[in-house]
């Protein structure tokens, strides 16, 4: 399908529609928390049973998440000892593979058994679409890495990951794209890194993205979009099919584990239609994660469970953070959108419309680990936090795109339309509302009560429930503690039995983070986007501690 | 084998199948619990002997002291009160509450289904009261001061034998000692109101009158002789602004701010009814005319023009009392008894009301004659914002006094304690049935008696010592809160 993934330039009709969908989220939002202020006031009988009802379907829908956490996350643990070459290796000749003896006849365990099951399914399917299999020496990595204002100490690690990492270096190439408004010091260091790595790689690229190119804003994809178009001219000049390209699009402090680009090139290669497909690890905050406060944490972690559950779904899934896709695709699309936020989900919607609804994002059993936002102080890192958490809020400008899209696409099938859309409204009015609900709007019903509602069963019987709610919830709340704590890396100052119990303890300002740090820059973004109050792309504060600080 | 089992079901087994078979069983499982749980919250049941679902309701009883033991009809509780007795059908039961050394307390009360029946102030008091002495010296009467937590206490017939209680200790130098000069005046008279923590004083010194302002808070009293420049009828308060007297002399209302020493004179002219609150102005004309208007007179607002409606509410004579209690409700007090309000019936009392309290927790007025105590109970029950349309509910809690001339709000406003002649009783204001009335003490004939709400202490003369005695009545913590409901199922043999 052919459609603009913008709001900008629009038909009066398209304008209108694009208005509407940006109001709908924060009305509903706050039509959400507002009526159920009100209802508590006026029919506070009403209003009770309305949040037992939710409370209800919300320890549910958390026990329903902690098994798919749970699964996830054994599913990774399962795959961390997975030889990837060795599996790519398989894919040369399908049928022997099948053919040869499954793991359960040499001894192994049940997670292995799991891990092979997996992998001769996808050769099966690989095999029964009848598509040829690029050979892993044809398959080279693209990785853009924008920079506006990170230092040599955030971006380096990275790019020392890619060096030494399994997959061959010298057919990956890297291109560090810096914005042209960058500081001279930031220029000049991406200029020495480059100079410094480039004998490691297929290339070392550094671009300088101008500043105000017509139709773009001051977005990371406008810079990523920049240096793409510049690895098109490199590819067709080396005479390298896009197809076998993967390009990653890396945020500066993303540091690769060892395995990533070969996890990654098995799953292209044994992705059936793998051009219209994105590529998604799991992301993971180690990076300078015993320097960050307890909250952000925290957050953090959460965002790598919510990560980990969705990569369990895999027919919703949508891209986030750091991620692949086919360079093919990424040139078939036009690009990431120029004049957007949230580029990481956007070109997935983009990909998907374009493609008619046949792109989907293959969830990958391995991590990418990222920096946790962090200023010199910790008001200054809550602030940072608030705004990077905005941000990704922000995302929901990519409904009232898709919605109109949605709306003028006679070929996407209607119950994928119904899906998506409904996944991405619930989500983020979810992501609003919910903590609001749960810590505070929930009570109000007891706390408003007048001498009509103090007389009745429901006044007595709501908090006793709500209550019993809440403790069964501590169940999924120990599970998320157990699974943090398998999930960190080595504190390496010290891991005393005493520090482990302080790093469970920390969960317990899950409260806090829920209203302060999730639920209301959520809401701030919906409102912004429902006021027509733009966001302006804010570039999240890393701090790390040099080794010698350490 | 059993590996290869392991395969078998693996190879079955796909994560968007797990994932889609677990959305329907926690989907099916939420259609299922959701109404369960709401049937239960709602206080439905099933009756194992009929199979069938009724909707239950509950007590909730919190007592002071608590511990108490709890029996409903012929059972008894384990659980002791506070206690929340869930799952009862609906029906009459008779619950009774025993606490050792205390007085046993039982009420009868009818359960509707989905309602909840609250006994959560009974206060038990002990079988055998114990008032302690708190002063032994002689004192001819105590004079409460409305709106403080102090009363005045009279040793004897000049100002020098007045001592200022506040509850804790009795000042050890007479009120007299502040302005020595007047040591040897009379108290004539003293006007207070509730929540406004001053007092104006009357005193008669060698036939001259004098006026005293005291503020027990700050322990300060000061003489605005001064500047009551006209013997006025009677002062008005206003109880939140501390700052400001209102005299009235011949139908005008004179304007005191004692602190600055300004005097507005005239400041209203040719009222019947005077009150203030928030700085707010109420004044009822001569034409039968209430108004509101700011302190100083702006933003004038017309509450009642009516005048047919005006004249079967005001008698044609006399002056009133006007007392906001809160927003769009009023009462009035005439000089012969006389108590009105602006919600129906508008006459409560048409003559011989000695007092009112009002409880700003509940929302209720307490007022009494000599025979009689009631309450009253401001409906909002009128659509139309005319303040003279909504309703009133008048319930008479006392009706056989001999000579009530004290009541009070007790313990949250959950008992009365009211003296009757020389009797003192405390009177519990149930849900269902008349009040459970329980006598206290004989205090001196012709005394005050002062409670502090803070302490739970009441203070009275000894009919027989004279001296200052204390009787605690709700003293120590507030009772623990509620604990969990508890259902029926939860109970002993009897």
């Amino acid at each position: 399908m052919i459609f603009t993934y913008s709001r900008c330039n629009l038909d009066r009709r398209q304008r209108t529609l694009q208005r509407f969908f940006e109001i709908l989220p924060g009305a509903t939002s706050w039509g959400i928390l507002l009526g159920f202020i009100l209802l508590s006031l006026w029919e506070p009988l009403v209003a009770a049973a309305l949040i037992i009802a939710f409370d209800l379907y919300w320890i549910l829908r958390l026990f329903y998440m902690n098994i798919f956490l749970a699964l996830s996350y054994a599913r990774l643990s399962w795959e961390r000892k997975t030889d990837w070459l060795k599996r790519i290796d398989d894919t040369r000749d399908i049928d022997r593979s099948l053919r040869r003896p499954q793991a359960a006849s040499s001894g192994n365990k049940l997670p292995e058994i799991i891990s092979e099951v997996i992998n001769r399914r996808e050769l099966a399917e690989l095999k029964n679409s009848g598509q040829t299999v690029p050979s892993y020496d044809d398959i080279y990595q693209l990785v853009i890495m924008p920079v506006v204002r990170e230092s040599r100490d955030i971006v380096e690690p990275g790019i020392k990951s890619l060096s030494e990492g399994a997959f061959p270096s010298r057919r990956i190439l890297v291109v560090l794209a810096v914005e042209e408004r960058s500081s001279p010091e930031i220029r000049d260091a991406a200029q020495r890194l480059a100079a410094e790595y480039r004998g490691r790689f297929l290339e070392f690229l550094v671009t300088l993205h101008p500043d105000g190119i017509a139709g773009e804003a001051r977005v990371k994809g406008a810079n990523a979009t920049f240096a793409a178009k510049v690895a098109v001219g490199f590819f067709t000049e080396k005479n390298i099919p896009f197809e076998n390209v993967i390009v990653s699009c890396f945020d500066a402090d993303t540091i690769v584990n060892p395995d990533y680009f070969n996890c990654l090139t098995y799953s292209y290669i044994v992705t059936p239609n793998r051009t219209q497909a994105s590529y998604q690890p799991i992301p993971v905050y180690h990076n300078n994660i015993w320097e960050a406060p307890a909250f952000a944490r925290v957050l953090d972690i959460g965002s790598s469970f919510f990560q980990l559950i969705e990569a369990t779904n895999p027919e919703q899934l949508v891209t986030f953070s750091s991620h692949s896709m086919s360079f093919q695709a990424l040139v078939d699309v036009g690009y990431w959108p120029v004049d957007m936020i949230s580029d990481d989900s956007a070109i997935f919607w983009k990909s998907y419309i374009h493609y008619d609804g046949r792109y989907r994002v293959i969830p990958l059993a391995t991590t990418l680990s990222m920096d946790i936002t962090q200023a010199k102080t910790w008001r200054k890192t809550l602030v940072n936090v608030y705004k990077q958490k905005r941000r990704w809020a922000w995302g929901v400008e990519n409904f009232p795109i898709l919605m109109r899209a949605f709306l003028g696409s006679p070929t996407i099938p209607l119950r994928q339309k119904l899906r998506h859309s409904f996944k991405l409204f619930e989500g983020h009015i979810s992501w609003a509302t919910w903590p609001f609900l749960l810590t505070f709007i929930g009570w109000l019903p007891t706390l408003f009560a007048g001498r009509e509602f103090s007389h009745t069963v429901l006044y007595y019987t709501g908090p006793r429930i709500t209550t019993t709610i809440f403790s069964l919830a501590s169940i999924g709340l120990l599970n998320c503690i157990i699974l943090s704590l398998l999930l960190l890396p080595k504190n390496p100052a010290k891991n005393t039995f005493w520090t482990k119990m302080g790093q469970a303890l920390e969960w317990l300002s899950v409260p806090f983070i829920m209203i302060f740090l999730s639920g209301m820059p959520a809401l701030d973004a919906q409102t912004r986007l429902a006021l027509a109050k733009r966001l302006e792309f804010w570039v999240t504060e890393k701090e790390r501690k040099k080794a010698a600080d350490k | 084998m059993q590996k290869n089992l392991l395969e078998k079901i693996a190879g079955k087994l796909t994560l968007p199948g797990i994932r889609r078979a677990s959305f329907y069983f926690f989907l099916i499982l939420y259609f299922i619990l959701c109404p369960l749980v709401l049937f239960y919250a709602f206080g439905f049941i099933i009756r194992p002997h009929e199979q069938k679902l009724v909707q239950t309701g509950l007590v909730s009883i919190n007592t002071y002291p608590s511990g108490a033991s709890i029996y409903l009809g012929p059972s008894r509780y384990i659980q002791r009160s506070p206690a929340i007795l869930s799952e009862l059908l609906p029906g009459r039961y008779n619950l009774r509450v025993f606490l050792n050394r205390y007085r046993p307390w039982s009420q009868s009360f009818y359960v509707s289904a989905g309602k909840a029946v609250l006994f959560d102030k009974v206060l038990l008091l002990p079988k055998i009261l114990m008032p302690r002495t708190a002063s032994t010296q002689a004192f001819v009467n105590i004079i409460p001061l409305e709106g403080t937590p102090s009363c005045i206490l009279v040793k004897g017939h000049t100002f020098k034998d007045d001592y200022l209680f506040d509850g804790s200790e009795i000042n050890t130098e007479p009120l007299a000692s502040k302005i020595f000069l007047y040591a040897d005046a009379r108290l004539q008279d003293l006007m207070t109101i509730q929540d406004n923590p001053q007092a104006v004083l009357t005193l008669i010194l060698q036939k001259e009158i004098k006026y005293l302002l005291l503020l027990p808070a700050k322990d300060s009293l000061a003489d605005i002789s001064a500047i009551v420049i006209r013997p006025p009828e009677r002062f008005f308060l206003d109880p939140n602004d501390t700052s400001t007297i209102y005299s009235l002399h011949k139908g005008q209302i004179d304007m005191i701010k004692p602190q600055t020493g300004a005097i507005y004179p005239e400041y209203v002219e040719n009222i019947r009814g005077f009150g203030a609150k928030d700085r707010k102005l109420y004044i009822l004309s001569q034409e039968g005319v209430l108004l509101r208007m700011n302190q100083d007179k702006t933003a004038t607002e017309i509450i009642l023009s009516d005048a047919p409606l005006s004249a079967s509410i005001f008698d044609p004579k006399g002056i009133y009392e006007i007392r906001p209690l809160m927003p769009g409700t009023f009462v009035f007090l005439g000089n012969e008894g006389q108590l009105m309000t602006n919600h129906l019936p508008h006459r409560i009392c048409d003559r011989g009301c000695r007092g009112i309290s009002f409880d700003d927790q509940r929302d209720r007025l307490l007022f009494w004659t000599k025979n009689k105590i009631g309450t009253v109970e401001f409906l909002n029950d009128n659509p139309d914002n005319d303040p003279f349309s909504n309703g009133s509910v008048v319930q008479y809690i006392f009706e056989a006094g001999r000579d009530i001339k004290q009541c009070l709000w007790v313990y949250e406003g959950s008992h009365i304690l009211f003296r009757d002649a020389d009797k003192i009783f405390l009177a519990e204001l149930v849900p269902q049935g008349p009040p459970h009335i329980e006598f206290l003490v004989q205090v001196k004939n012709n005394t005050n008696i002062f409670y502090s709400e803070e302490t739970g202490t009441l203070y009275y003369l000894d009919a027989k010592k004279e001296g200052l005695e204390a009787l605690d009545i709700v003293s120590g913590n507030a009772p623990a809160a509620l604990p969990q409901a508890e259902s029926t199922e939860n109970q002993e043999g009897t």
